[in-house]
């Protein structure tokens, strides 16, 4: 359970923390070059500012990545009978209200790392522009369940534009 | 033609039949329902080409003003007849065959009213089938140019809630068969939402032209005097930007006696460009309530006639340039889902085509409000108003954010304010240019609060009713955490209760209030 302060009084559903094995692991991988260039720099050139200015790119990689992953146990969503509450962040805090009525798309998509953990991403679209929702790392099938609900309420409480 | 019944609107045949596959849909179609446009269209495709001629050849008459005026009289009276005579028969040449390929594009240029929608195939190589469904039609709008409304024809323009693309325009057409579609468009497309049954009729309607597009009933509600128009683009930002922009250009020129250069040349001419355009296309603005909606029709050079339903507005906003506050001038603006695309290419003129009322006294702006919001929900309307527009700091009515919010927003911090009635949010805004923003709790798409690092220190967040996609926007700024809480609960719940109970008064609710009926 995760709470949010921007809704006090509303626990939400955290999403699986496989997800931050995953974003963890894709930071390595963005990481990784510019670590071998650090090593590189100091070895082998004897250029302090180009040293200075790699490990501090890594510095802030390395602060980027410990968000993201952090950021992972503050993401959940909430289900009541008419809305869909999904909160997410730590640095930037947002707090998205949608109406089950308003979803004119429902998506779920996983790419190849998702996939090996079994999770996906839900994405939801509304005729607004500033509230194309979307949770990271849910489990599939609790996704497809999410998936079905959400386009189910959204067709019985059809409410269009 | 006769009459397409239809059963019922039930939402598998749609899905089956329309939204899923159009081409099935359009198969259902017999061959003889499908109409042309009036024949003059390709003729009048050719202005393009002649516009693209005529730039082309400004642009090198203004290199050659560069160079030298002595220069061009030289090349002018070494030009041949020979060489004249060459240059008229390729520009005639190039017409007729513009005129060929634009014929055979409207030999398969096809439209349709069926009960699925408005269909719409085109195209020589590969077709093209488009398809608006009845229930997708949020406003409906005629466009003339100069020379089809001196002939009498336009074109009527559908917009659909789709964000991509753009939008549907069929024509030219005769204006009295454009008068005729509009009315049936909107009839069925009201029909198609509420859910009623409906039938496409498809009947020839006996000749009544009318250059002012007039419809029965309706009533003149305001009109735009070109005084007022030159005085409040003058006043306005814009213009003050351009001619600032023009001074510093030209002062050096004075100051310097330094020769003209083509960048001032082309600065005036954009900033006349612009000018011209907004002026164009407000010019002899007018609004009239009709059985329909509010009709707007304006513009000199290019006539658009524009009708909007009023329960297919999500917001309005009135606002206020800083040099209008003398005139106590304001301007009204209305967001209509999908009149909006998302291609930018004609974004400015989609901007000023929001803008309903360009320019108006506060008491003709509160008019039109009126006729959009029936019930503000509050009792004292003056003071409320008075407060909405001009009002600073907490009152009776708005909440407004706390004093630590002066860090993130020192200017318009003592302006902004939030006040939830029992009908609409309000929000409160700007302090140069003054504005209220009116959103109907209905037809919000989703709350939003967020809050950033130094939000978080300061104990601030802000809060957004995400509207649908357009040039109004409603957002609350760095308002202290317990109020966003508070007003994001009660916006939760009164939407739950607005969205149940339909809270919109019906076209026909409308009309009579309004007295068109």
């Amino acid at each position: 359970m995760i709470m949010s302060p921007l809704a006090p009084g509303i626990s939400f559903v955290g999403i699986s923390r496989d997800q931050a094995k995953i974003r963890g692991l894709i930071a390595v991988i963005c990481l990784l070059p510019l670590l071998a260039l650090l090593i590189v720099s100091i070895a082998l050139w004897d250029l302090l500012w180009v040293t200075i200015a790699v490990a501090v790119a890594l510095v802030i990689g390395l602060f980027i990545m410990f968000v993201q992953v952090r950021a992972v146990f503050y993401t959940g969503y909430h289900e009541t009978d008419e809305e869909l509450l999904v909160c997410r962040g730590i640095l930037f805090r947002k707090l998205d209200v949608v109406p089950y009525g308003r979803m004119q798309e429902v998506t779920v998509e996983d790419g190849p790392l998702m996939r090996h953990y079994g999770l996906a991403k839900i994405t939801m679209e509304t005729a607004s522009s500033t509230t194309d929702t979307s949770i990271p790392g849910v489990r599939r099938d609790e996704a497809d369940r999410l998936r079905r609900r959400l386009t189910e309420l959204g067709s019985t409480k059809m409410e269009g534009l | 033609m006769g009459t397409v019944p239809f059963d019922e609107p039930d939402p598998a045949h749609f899905e089956a039949a329309t939204a899923a596959n159009p081409e099935q849909a359009a198969d259902l179609i017999p061959e003889d329902q499908w109409k042309r446009f009036h024949w003059a269209t390709p003729l009048f495709s050719l202005w393009k080409v002649w516009a693209a001629l005529v730039a082309f050849a400004l642009s090198i008459l203004v290199q050659a003003l560069d160079t030298g005026v002595s220069e061009i009289l030289e090349t002018l009276t070494g030009i041949s007849r020979t060489t004249v005579l060459i240059i008229i028969a390729v520009l005639v040449g190039l017409s007729l065959l513009v005129v060929l390929v634009a014929w055979v594009f409207w030999r398969k240029q096809r439209y349709v009213l069926a009960p699925s929608g408005i269909h719409y195939r085109s195209g020589i190589i590969s077709g093209t089938h488009r398809h608006v469904r009845w229930d997708r039609i949020q406003s409906v709008e005629i466009k003339q140019g100069i020379i089809p409304r001196i002939v009498g024809l336009g074109a009527i323009v559908i917009d659909s809630a789709s964000t991509s693309g753009d939008d549907l325009s069929l024509g030219l057409l005769k204006m009295n068969e454009i008068q005729r579609l509009r009315g049936e468009i909107l009839r069925i497309a009201t029909a198609a939402r509420t859910g009623q049954e409906f039938q496409v009729e498809d009947r020839d309607l006996p000749n009544l032209y009318d250059p002012d597009d007039a419809y029965q009933g309706e009533k003149p509600f305001y009109r735009l005097p070109t005084k007022v128009l030159l005085g409040s683009m003058l006043r306005s930002g814009t213009v003050l930007g351009i001619i600032g922009g023009i001074a510093i250009i030209l002062i050096p020129v004075f100051l310097f006696d330094e020769s003209f250069s083509i960048g001032i040349i082309v600065a005036l001419g954009g900033a006349v460009a612009v000018g011209w355009g907004q002026f164009n296309l407000n010019h002899g603005l007018q609004l009239f309530l009709t059985a329909d909606g509010i009709r707007v029709r304006r513009g000199l050079t290019t006539t658009t006639t524009q009708t909007i339903p009023p329960r297919r507005i999500h917001a309005v906003k009135v606002s206020q340039f800083l040099l209008w506050r003398g005139k106590d001038w304001w301007q009204v603006e209305v967001l209509v889902a999908g009149s909006i695309s998302k291609d930018s290419d004609n974004a400015s003129t989609m901007l000023m085509r929001s803008v309903i009322m360009p320019v108006g006294t506060r008491a003709e702006a509160l008019d039109l409000l009126w006729t959009i919001v029936p019930d503000i929900g509050v009792d004292n309307l003056q003071e409320f108003f008075d407060d909405a527009l001009v009002g600073k700091g907490p009152s009776a009515f708005f909440v407004a954010p706390p004093r630590k919010s002066r860090w993130l927003d020192p200017l318009r911090r003592k302006r902004n304010g939030i006040a939830l009635t029992r009908t609409v949010a309000v929000l409160r805004d700007g302090w140069a240019s003054r504005s209220m923003t009116v959103a109907f709790h209905g037809h919000w798409q989703g709350l939003k609060a967020t809050q950033g690092p130094i939000q978080r220190k300061l104990g601030l967040a802000t809060c957004r009713l995400s509207l649908v996609s357009g040039t109004i926007h409603w957002e609350g700024k760095n308002f202290g955490l317990t109020q966003v809480h508070g007003l994001l609960e009660e916006e939760r719940n009164i939407g739950l209760e607005a969205r149940a109970r339909n809270d919109r008064e019906s076209i026909d609710q409308w009309a009579e209030r309004v007295g068109v009926s």
